[in-house]
């Protein structure tokens, strides 16, 4: 009993005196289990699955979760292994002092679990502090009502402590294990282990460049979005390998060359900076790649989600250019009915009719048409897309109508023999597909109706054809039967409605209506199957989805700018402790306090400037790709991307400054106390 | 007036985590002139060090004044005892305080660089300096590659090369063999000949038989000085011998 009192004293006396690096610590595992409270805390509330949509929002909040874990653990890896370093030299003395190994181990549990208690409470605390804005933040983004109230959620709590008590159990095993393998003249020593000068290692720096050349070769020729995805994770891959190799060997390759520079190295500023930074180069490259990748993470998270976010409404006018759209797929046996019975033409008069009442101007058209995929061959001809197909070199869309339909929607008058079509978009004289061949007989006057398809955002090249009769489109639906695949396509039937003064709230609700009215006017035939989209209802599907990456984009952020304050802060007192010597000596040869200043502030600057200038070009390089990705969810353009990556930089930029620059003062005080 | 006029001083050490207080000097008064070559001799804990870096302005003393060339030191504001230490003292220190992140050569210049001189002017300052204490040949290696003694010498070489007005020295000879303090002896009283003040702290009786006068550290008070005058250095040897057994005796009777 007496033994767990002394336990106590020692641990709680430990921390305190060490509280410069344990507090810092504390305190970011603190923040992580707030995060990892309001994860949980989102995702056990009742608000969400009762929401459509929440799919996306539920698939957003694992994948935060589990990147959330890995960056706490990593978080607790790194913090850990600085504190005790900084603290084996105590705990030498302890044993020095007659404490066995036993009891240190058990000092050491008390303080982790101490630490644990005031994280884990501390985090909670703070998350539920913050989930309601959390909440708030969330809802607001997918555009939902918020309700008011307060909750508070027992079973994310309990999980918090039970993941955290489990990471804080594991480091103190580690710490353990670290601290048993160390003979007592090696805990009094390893805090002021002397280090050698390093030697400049010219293989890391050319695998690094060979790994970060690559890695932005992929970035920069990456055209297609299908192929993007891989591309992305194999390119960040061998970018954060590239970095960590680049920082240590250039690192020391540079400082070298500054020192070589006699001009330069010889000047009471530079002169005690870089002979320190040469030399502690190697533990510092880690430290300094880790803070370049941790921002690079966060530059592109959050500029991503946020062009994506940002670019909804231009996507959704490109992929939708009709308000409304009922649509059906109708069989090779069923188009004679569907023709002679003129049901096309009725179900538009019921659709306008039932929106007479809701809009002042209803703009409506119906009309056939066959769409396929095709891919150039050499000899010009188009052959058919296998679907499987990943390859978007050469493909084109194809769009066809008749010019039954085209002349009714434009009051055109083009009357073509068979084996004519009129042809936009592809220059040939003649147009073969499979065993087909139209000849060009001109383009087309006025621009077709085509909707917006999925295919659209992968910026294939377009086609639109106007071919003489319904059979043609038949014949062209007989090609792709005849490549032998499962699945074909039928012939569509769209019918579009455009009213005017309407609210897209209006329309989504008005969905089911027109929908009925459609399937009264198609008759029992083809009632079945008729589907109804709108823009609206996209839209808000979209939000939904862009939405929940942006949350993401913004949590993880977050969670990299916690890392990131972390690593800065302790390079900052690492660097104090080390240098605290070299400047008091050179205070003592005649140094004044202002020239300590001016050369900790060269330090600091040529220290800091590295990861975020190379986390600038990373994020540059990586820009291409990232419009590519989007590409697969929005149609943003690379304007808008640049636009949201400037604004980021900027800020991310800007506050990187001002923590180094705050945490700079630590460095000096340690330095001048 | 004096160059340096030291009055009564008191140097209290106060541990910052409570604990007893520590008088290293009690009252210590005495004068330095320009171009004088003291010793100061005391046993172990005597406070030497800590009179010396009063000196140094390194730190302030808790009572009593320290005037150089007639100003009072405490009113000197810290940017001008920064060059003070800079251009007009060297100070070898007892732990030597080179920097392990320099070579020996880098830092013999270190105060020449807080000078803002040329890496030629200093090139062409080190070479004889570096032949004379013995260093030319390790100039290129580290501190911790090299010895104690050699150590030692860098420092000395650090604290000669601006050419000080007053050089302290703590201990200079404590790691060094008997040829290496003889060399370094001679060297002293050269400089001393060309006119800058020497300050030694020294336990070794042969080394402060070089010095014009010798001061007895004892209890935090001067206890004896011993003026060389017109005597020899054997005749100086004695004098000081004599005065140690009594400083010890004294010791014993208390
Ligand atoms: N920074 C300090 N804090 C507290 N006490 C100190 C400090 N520096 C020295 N002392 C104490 O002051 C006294 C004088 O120390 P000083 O270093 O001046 O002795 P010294 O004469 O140089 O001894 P030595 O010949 O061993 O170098 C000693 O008792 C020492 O313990
Ligand atoms: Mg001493």
């Amino acid at each position: 009993m007496r033994k767990a009192a002394l336990y106590a004293r020692l641990a709680v006396r430990g921390m305190r005196s060490s509280g410069e690096i344990v507090g810092p610590f504390a305190l970011a595992m603190a923040c992580c289990a707030a995060m990892c409270y309001i994860l949980r805390f989102l995702a056990y509330n009742e608000l969400i699955p009762a929401m459509q949509g929440s799919i996306y929002v539920q698939m957003c909040l694992s994948l935060g979760a589990g990147i959330l874990a890995l960056i706490t653990v990593w978080i607790g890896l790194y913090a850990n292994a600085f504190v005790l370093r900084r603290r084996t030299k105590e705990l030498g003395l302890y044993h020095i002092l007659g404490l066995r190994k036993r009891d240190i181990a058990c000092v050491m549990a008390v303080e982790s679990a101490l630490l644990c208690a005031v994280c884990t409470a501390a985090g909670v605390a703070l998350g539920v502090l913050l989930s309601k804005a959390a909440l708030l933040g969330l809802l607001r983004l997918l555009a939902w009502n918020i309700p008011m109230g307060f909750d508070f959620s027992a079973p994310a709590a309990r999980e918090t402590a039970i993941a955290f008590a489990a990471l804080f159990a594991f480091l103190l095993v580690r710490n353990l294990f670290v601290v048993s393998r160390l003979s007592p003249v090696e805990l009094l020593r390893s805090a002021d282990k002397g280090e050698r000068e390093p030697r400049t290692r010219h293989i890391a720096a050319v695998l690094g460049v060979l790994a970060l050349g690559a890695g932005y070769y992929i970035a920069l020729t990456a055209e297609n979005p299908l192929m993007a995805i891989t591309g992305f994770f194999i390119a960040a891959g061998l970018v954060i390998i590239g970095t960590q190799l680049l920082f240590g060997a250039g690192g020391v390759a540079l400082f070298k060359a500054l020192r070589r520079s006699e001009r330069f190295y010889y000047q009471p500023k530079h002169f005690a900076a870089v002979s320190g930074m040469i030399y502690r180069m190697n533990q510092n490259a880690r430290g300094l790649a880790n803070i370049c990748i941790l921002l690079t993470s966060a530059l592109v998270c959050v500029s991503g989600t946020v062009a994506l976010y940002a670019g909804i409404d231009q996507s959704i006018r490109e992929m939708f250019p009709h308000a409304i759209t009922i649509n059906r797929y109708i069989a090779p046996d069923e188009l004679d009915a569907f023709l002679e019975t003129g049901v096309g033409g009725a179900a538009e008069r019921a659709a306008r009719d039932a929106l007479a009442g809701h809009a002042d101007d209803v703009q409506t058209q119906w009309f056939l048409s066959y769409s396929l995929a095709a891919r150039q061959a050499e000899d010009g001809s188009l052959s058919l897309m296998s679907p499987s197909t990943t390859d978007l070199n050469g493909m084109y869309e194809i769009m066809v109508m008749t010019q039954a339909d085209y002349n009714r929607l434009h009051g055109g008058s083009v009357s073509l023999m068979p084996g004519e079509a009129l042809i936009e978009g592809f220059d040939a004289e003649e147009l073969r597909i499979g065993s087909l061949t139209y000849r060009r007989a001109g383009g087309i006057p006025s621009a077709t109706t085509s909707n917006g398809t999925a295919i659209d955002t992968l910026r294939v090249s377009k086609i639109e054809m106007i071919v003489p009769d319904v059979r043609d489109l038949l014949a062209l639906r007989g090609e792709v039967e005849a490549t032998g695949r499962k699945v074909v396509t039928d012939i569509r039937f769209a019918l579009n409605l455009d009213p005017a003064g309407t609210t897209g709230g209006e329309i989504v609700a008005m969905e089911g209506e027109l929908l009925e009215a459609a399937r009264g006017a198609m008759g029992e035939r083809f009632s079945g199957g008729l589907k109804i989209t709108t823009a609206a209802s996209f839209r808000q599907y979209m939000i939904e989805l862009d939405g929940s990456f942006v949350f993401l984009g913004i949590f993880l952020a977050l969670l990299f700018s916690v890392a990131t304050v972390l690593l800065i802060y302790y390079k900052q007192i690492s660097e104090g402790y080390d240098d605290r010597e070299r400047f008091v000596i050179m205070q003592k040869v005649g140094m004044s306090a202002a020239e300590v200043r001016q050369s900790i502030r060269s330090q600091v600057l040529l220290i800091f400037f590295m990861p975020l200038v190379m986390a600038g070009i990373h994020l540059l390089a990586a820009s291409k790709i990232i419009v590519t990705l989007l590409k697969l969810l929005s149609t943003a353009d690379f304007a808008l991307f640049a636009g949201c990556a400037a604004l980021t930089l900027a800020l991310f930029g800007a506050l990187y400054v001002a923590v180094c620059m705050a945490t700079a003062r630590r460095y000096y005080r340690i330095v001048l106390r | 007036m004096a160059f340096l006029e030291i009055e009564h001083i008191e140097k209290v050490y106060t541990p910052r985590l409570g604990g007893a207080k520590v008088r290293a000097l009690a009252d210590v008064s005495f004068t330095l002139e320009q171009g004088e070559f003291l010793a100061i001799m005391g046993e172990s804990g005597a406070g030497k060090t800590t009179l010396l870096n009063i000196l140094a302005a390194l730190d302030k003393p808790t009572g009593g004044s320290v005037r150089l060339c007639g100003r009072e030191m405490t009113a000197i504001p810290e940017g001008e005892l920064a060059s003070f230490r800079r251009d007009r003292l060297g100070f070898v220190f007892q732990d030597f305080n080179l920097l392990d992140t320099f070579t020996l050569e880098d830092n013999i210049y270190l105060p020449l660089v807080l000078q803002g001189r040329k890496i030629n002017d200093m090139r062409r300052m080190l070479r004889p300096i570096a032949q004379r204490l013995g260093i030319a040949e390790i100039l290129k290696k580290y501190p911790y590659e090299v010895s104690g003694g050699q150590k030692q010498r860098a420092a000395v070489a650090r604290a000669l090369i601006t050419g000080p007005q007053l050089i302290l020295a703590d201990e200079p000879t404590g790691a060094l063999d008997s040829k290496a303090s003889d060399a370094l002896l001679r060297l002293l009283g050269e400089v001393n000949e060309a006119g800058q003040t020497i300050v030694m702290v020294t336990h070794s009786v042969k080394a402060a038989s070089h010095a014009s006068r010798v001061l007895f550290l004892r209890d935090g008070r001067v206890y004896h000085q011993l003026y060389r005058g017109s005597l020899t250095g054997e005749q100086m040897f004695a004098r000081i011998s004599d005065t140690l057994t009594a400083l010890a005796g004294g010791e014993r009777d208390a």
